[in-house]
């Protein structure tokens, strides 16, 4: 074999390089198609939640069920992390509304989160598998998931609607009724996946079914589709994160109860879970930490 | 079998076993996939599976032949042009090193994402395009699969074209010459065919290889066998059902393909004994 002459070898490196500066020079369309909101902000869990045993008495009455609560279990929290504001990894680390909610909960019931991602897909039947403890991730209530999962929802944390998002300079679509005829975006699987095909009528071959909202997003950013359906949370994140190249066609056409799935094997986290979401509903801390993470955005 | 076996050009000396050419491995893989297919077909949720597969089979074996017959065309002309020297030779080179170190994943998602709807778009803005309102339009999320797992096997294939044409003893080459060949007639009529007997079993590997990475376009939205499958999953959450039809389907579609590349390299190796 002839060893190429060195000028033959630098004069590749600089292609290599040169192609390299091109490619990164050029604006390929996209800004950053989807983060949460910048780090700056300080989520309200950061302030603390009173921990119930040095909390004034008022505030934290006799209910000491959950002083031992669950012994300060540690609980593998399975999540899809791709779902900002909810949830999405920043800086190697998953936050989000849903793991500082998860650590507000923990505190009351005296457990130890600990998130892991995974994907979407065959999320339900990892529960089952019982490969975690419990799973969070925006996850819409639904009978079927519960069979899917052998699992129980907690009672509902938050409720969002599924909303239409389009680019900014769109003048047709101006909400769900206009979505006739129109490519429609969105992430496989999700309730914005079938909301867009049983509650807004997009005929199949219409829908462009993606890995990930942010995916979606992108191929509108492009052109490539003509709205994306997610849920508003979700559209209210793209929206602040593109700044004016995306709006939010017309009100949410949906409404939906998030939940937390807790296997039928342990009752118990079922029912501390369930006591500390309705004490932190009941302190007004869920909407505070909402403000945090979702802004001004009213959940129906 | 014995009548062809007798008549063929086939050298005599070939071991003849009780099933023919069925080797033993084949018959085990038989019976599993046989056993396999009686349990499947027990279940009463197949038929709605098989509806599934059926549609996304369509688009896996589109974009799988398509995908590979235009790797091959990509593929020979850098291999001919890496085994040449000059201006070529750099490309090819340069093309081959940047496809080979980047993730097949993330080159379909970056063609899909920002090559494709840039090049629509700035096709519109020069006017060499016209009448597609959205990049989609002009280049379906399938053409840039296609396009994805071509320029990505299509550097596999030119180092395999390359080590083919290269692998040819020299001799060859200086024989075809003291016979007052041309280099091209060398090439043509010598080097050649040759070449291409040796790179057929690499390339029926790459064809094989390049079908199942076909699942990766699923990430473009594009409904093949592994899109529909996830689809369904995530409506009827039964995974285990659609997962094992769709693995087998997979294996089907590899094991015939791999029965297709060694008739190939019979054809191939016959031609030569004769």
């Amino acid at each position: 074999m002839r060893v190429p002459a060195f000028g033959v070898r630098w004069l590749s490196i600089g292609l290599v390089t040169a192609f390299a500066a091109a490619a990164s020079a050029c604006s390929f369309g996209a800004g950053p198609a989807g983060y949460p909101p910048a780090a700056t902000e300080v989520p309200a869990v950061e302030e603390g939640y009173p921990a119930p045993s040095d909390a004034d008495e008022e505030e934290a009455p006799a209910d000491d069920v959950s002083a031992e609560g669950l012994n300060g279990r540690r609980i593998l929290v399975g999540t899809d992390a791709e779902y900002p504001p909810f949830e999405s990894v920043e800086n190697g680390e998953i936050v989000g509304f849903d793991p500082d909610l998860m650590d507000m909960i923990c505190q009351l019931a005296n457990c130890v989160p600990e998130f892991q991602s995974t994907a979407w897909d065959g999320i339900f039947a990892a529960l089952a598998a019982a490969e975690y403890d419990v799973l969070m991730s925006a996850i819409t209530i639904l009978p079927e998931r519960e069979t899917e999962s052998g699992a129980t929802f907690t009672d509902p944390y938050f409720s969002v609607g599924q909303v239409v998002l389009v680019r900014a300079d769109e003048t047709e679509i101006q909400g769900v009724e206009d979505l006739e005829g129109a490519i429609v975006g969105v992430q496989t699987g999700t309730t914005g996946d079938t909301s867009a095909t049983d509650d807004a009528g997009v005929p199949d071959e219409n829908m462009q079914r993606f890995d990930s909202n942010a995916l979606a997003v992108q191929a509108l950013l492009n052109g490539d589709v003509d709205a994306v359906v997610c849920d508003n949370p979700t559209a209210e994140n793209y929206v602040a994160a593109n700044g004016d190249r995306l709006m939010i066609a017309g009100d949410a056409f949906t409404v939906e109860d998030y939940g937390i799935l807790v296997p039928n094997s342990s009752p118990e986290v079922l029912e501390a879970f369930n006591d500390a979401i309705a004490r932190l509903k009941a302190d007004g801390l869920i909407d505070n930490l909402a403000a945090t993470w979702l802004g001004d955005i009213d959940p129906e | 079998m014995t009548s062809d076996a007798l008549a063929g050009p086939r050298p005599p000396h070939r071991p003849r076993r009780p099933l023919g050419r069925v080797p033993p491995w084949a018959v085990v893989l038989a019976a599993l996939i046989a056993l396999a297919l009686l349990q499947i077909l027990r279940d009463p949720s197949t038929a709605d599976i098989l509806q599934v597969v059926r549609r996304g089979l369509v688009t896996t074996v589109r974009v799988t032949v398509f995908g590979f017959a235009l790797a091959l065309a990509l593929g020979v002309i850098a291999g001919l042009a890496r085994a040449g020297r000059g201006v070529g030779r750099e490309i090819a080179t340069l093309y081959i090193e940047v496809v080979r170190g980047v993730p097949l994943l993330v080159l379909i998602l970056w063609i899909g994402f920002a090559f494709a709807p840039w090049l629509a778009r700035s096709l519109g803005e020069w006017g060499l395009v016209s009448g597609c309102e959205r990049p989609s339009d002009c280049l379906p999320m399938e053409v840039r699969g296609i396009l994805g797992l071509a320029v990505g096997y299509g550097a596999y294939i030119a180092e395999v074209v390359r080590a083919g044409i290269q692998s040819v003893d020299r001799g060859q080459r200086e024989a075809a010459s003291s016979l007052g060949m041309s280099r091209h007639q060398a090439m043509r009529y010598v080097i050649l065919p040759q070449a291409t007997r040796l790179a057929l079993p690499p390339l029926g590997n790459d064809f094989v290889a390049l079908l199942k990475d076909s699942s990766l376009v699923s990430v473009l939205a594009v409904s093949e066998l592994t899109h529909e499958a996830r689809l369904h999953i995530s409506r009827t959450f039964n995974a285990l059902e659609v997962w094992n039809i769709v693995a087998l389907t997979y294996l089907l579609l590899t094991l015939t393909a791999s029965a297709g590349v060694r008739w190939v390299e019979r054809r191939a190796a016959w031609v030569e004994d004769r």
